[in-house]
């Protein structure tokens, strides 16, 4: 390709490559755009029959109408509940606990998507990497200090600050001089789990019988007792987490070359590890601290996802954000319905599940990789 | 190659952009580089040699402004760049590392669409033209829906370079561009190199054969133990002596008939008396 025919060539070649191209494009985002689309669907109907069936049934058409009728406000759209209990199950204690399971799986997912971009790991987890676990402990000990009972935020707020510091903490100690191992990783957010666990361990041993009863509930993960304030609480830590991790999905992809690379497309590749990671800390801790540890979504969602759609974070975290949404109504839906009278913990459902695949997924990465390092 | 070249390239041919000065790093007490003094300039390809262990990567890191040099400093136009911001850095030169690795499948496509990174929010309706000259000047349009793992070790390297080509800078460091290609690829890697530099680049590639280096190369440095031991013409670094004190092995330095561009070959004395010795038994 040396000389002007060389040239004259390749910018021929190009011009035909790029009519190609966004034929191409626009077929690939009609396909993204019919994900989004159907994922949307997917999640208003699941959330429309998770709050018909219970211990106590409603009609999905008088669900439907009820929900239509509280969000059109002065439109007065749809019509209540004629039946006073049925419309209180309803407002009181099914619909918190659903959008809680959509704010918490969203949550959960997306900011798995977002580390496992951050430590460019495809097995990198909210979980694995112990942000969960340091929530919980910060949890567990402003509980059995009687801060927790200050309130909701104060919970929160605890499990947010030991959720980034155990992130920060593994995040530290899993980086060589320019990359992070992904051995040194997994085995770091070992350690740092174990040690997270030992602390919420002494907080029960520490605890009263009700504080002990609170921690164990934690940690099996639960959206049971759900209420509006914790959707209140946990909303706009959700979504500044979730918006702030949109913001940088172009750079995230950078990652993907390496640290030094990144740099050399004019990526700020430090501030841009610590903003994403006291993002992804924000979210995980703000879910945990409601929900408990429910594991494995935020790493099981971005991996089916981003073998459909690619790993392009401009769609795969929005989509991973969705299908977290989805994945977790529908757990939660099942955790409360499959045996009669019992609420099933919802992190035992998603771990039975996420636990098998996450081993199938460390086996293909040893079949095509060769090993872990 | 009209879009990958105007205007971001654009500087005076002989206009200086990398300027080094008194560079030198240590590590653990021992110096990898020192005293360094190099000028990097529009219009000139100039080929980084030397033996396994010479300091090429880490000049070439220095250069980028990805080590903190232990004494001197590195210059890009008025930019000291281990303190200039990375975006701004990044609009002005590229650097292709010698080892490329992907965290997550992208297909070739996405890779050379990072190299448009450092302009984004500028010209956002150019990039899909720069980007597929990139991906036609390394020839790998056949290949753009393809996941970056699932290619040959010289398809990920072109891919490598369309992104480099793709951040469209004047100033490129290349870390070895032909280490994983085949004759034809090292050649229309060399090729692209030169173009770029009649068109203005400045470009420096560190290179491992010295008769490539030779042929496409304004400019030689040629390294040894972290000193640069000559800078300059082709003809007045590849000296056989020079070479042999530099490499430890001899070497024959001679013009190519009719082109005259200079081939170095080391003299192999076990094969030269076999030779010998079967020419003798058939005579």
């Amino acid at each position: 390709m040396t000389g002007v025919d060389g040239l004259a060539r390749s910018r021929d070649v190009a011009a035909a490559a790029a009519a190609g191209a966004s034929r191409r494009r626009l077929r690939r985002d009609a396909r993204v755009v019919a994900m989004f689309a159907g994922l949307a669907v997917a999640i208003v109907i699941a959330a429309l029959v998770s709050a018909a069936i219970g211990q106590y049934h409603l009609p999905l058409g008088a669900v439907a109408d009820s929900v239509l009728h509280g969000l059109s406000g002065p439109l007065h759209l749809g019509a209540p509940i004629p039946d006073p209990f049925g419309e209180a199950t309803l407002w009181q204690v099914r619909l918190p606990r659903i959008v809680m399971a959509l704010l918490v799986g969203a949550a959960l997912s997306c900011s798995g998507a977002l580390l496992q971009g951050v430590f460019g790991n495809p097995l990198a987890d909210p979980g694995v990497i112990g942000v969960s676990s340091g929530a919980a402990l910060g949890a567990s000990i402003a509980i059995v200090t009687g801060v927790g009972a200050l309130g909701s935020f104060a919970i929160a707020g605890s499990a947010f600050t030991m959720g980034l510091a155990a992130t920060v903490l593994i995040y530290a100690l899993s980086r060589g001089s320019s990359r992070t191992e992904t051995v040194t990783l997994v085995l770091t957010g070992i350690a740092v789990n174990a040690v997270c666990g030992a602390g919420v361990a002494l907080c029960t041993y520490l605890g009263t019988q009700a504080q002990l009863d609170q921690i164990v509930f934690w940690q099996l993960g639960s959206l049971n007792g759900s209420q509006w304030g914790y959707v209140v609480t946990m909303l706009p830590l959700a979504a500044v987490g979730m918006i702030g991790a949109f913001a940088l999905s172009r750079r995230l992809d950078l990652l993907a070359l390496g640290d030094r690379s990144a740099r050399h497309l004019g990526v700020d590749v430090e501030r841009l590890r610590l903003v994403a990671i006291i993002l992804a800390a924000a979210t995980v801790a703000a879910a945990v601290a409601f929900s408990g540890i429910i594991a494995f979504v935020g790493l099981v969602v971005p991996h089916l996802l981003r073998a459909i759609v690619g790993p392009g974070h401009r769609v795969l975290l929005p989509m991973s954000a969705l299908g977290g949404a989805l994945l977790l109504v529908v757990a939660d839906t099942v955790a409360r319905n499959a045996i009669a009278n019992v609420d099933l913990p919802i992190g035992m459902l998603t771990t039975f599940v996420g636990g098998p695949f996450f081993l199938w997924q460390l086996r293909r990465t040893r079949a095509r990789a060769g090993g872990w390092a | 190659m009209s879009a990958l070249l105007d205007p971001a390239v654009g500087a005076e041919p002989g206009t200086a952009r990398l300027r080094a000065h008194g560079l030198g790093i240590r590590v653990d007490e021992r110096w990898l580089v020192r005293g360094v003094d190099l000028e990097l300039s529009s219009g000139e390809v100039l080929a980084v040699l030397g033996p396994n262990g010479a300091g090429k990567s880490t000049l070439l890191s220095l250069l980028a402004g990805d080590l903190d040099p232990s004494e001197g400093e590195v210059a890009l136009d008025e930019l000291a760049v281990r303190r200039a911001a990375p975006r701004e850095l990044a609009r002005r030169r590229a650097v292709l590392p010698q080892q490329n690795r992907l965290s997550f499948p992208f297909t070739v496509r996405a890779v050379a669409e990072m190299g448009r990174n450092p302009w984004a929010g500028i010209d956002d309706d150019q990039d899909d033209a720069v980007v597929d000259e990139a991906i036609a000047e390394v020839d790998l349009q056949a290949f753009v829906r393809r996941v970056f793992p699932s290619l040959s070790g010289g398809e990920q390297a072109r891919a490598a370079l369309a992104r480099v080509l793709a951040q469209r800078a004047g100033v490129l460091l290349l870390d070895e561009p032909t280490a994983a290609l085949d004759l034809a690829h090292q050649e229309q890697v060399m090729a692209i190199a030169r173009t770029l530099a009649e068109h203005g680049a400045a470009v420096l590639a560190v290179l491992h054969d010295l008769s490539l280096a030779a042929a496409w190369a304004d400019r030689i440095a040629l390294l040894s133990r972290g000193r640069l031991v000559a800078v300059g013409a082709p003809a007045e670094v590849l000296d056989a002596g020079l070479l042999e004190d530099v490499y430890g092995i001899p070497v024959d330095v001679f013009p190519r008939p009719v082109t005259g561009e200079l081939i170095v070959a080391p003299r192999r004395a076990i094969r030269t008396a076999r030779t010998v010795a079967k020419s003798e038994k058939g005579s």
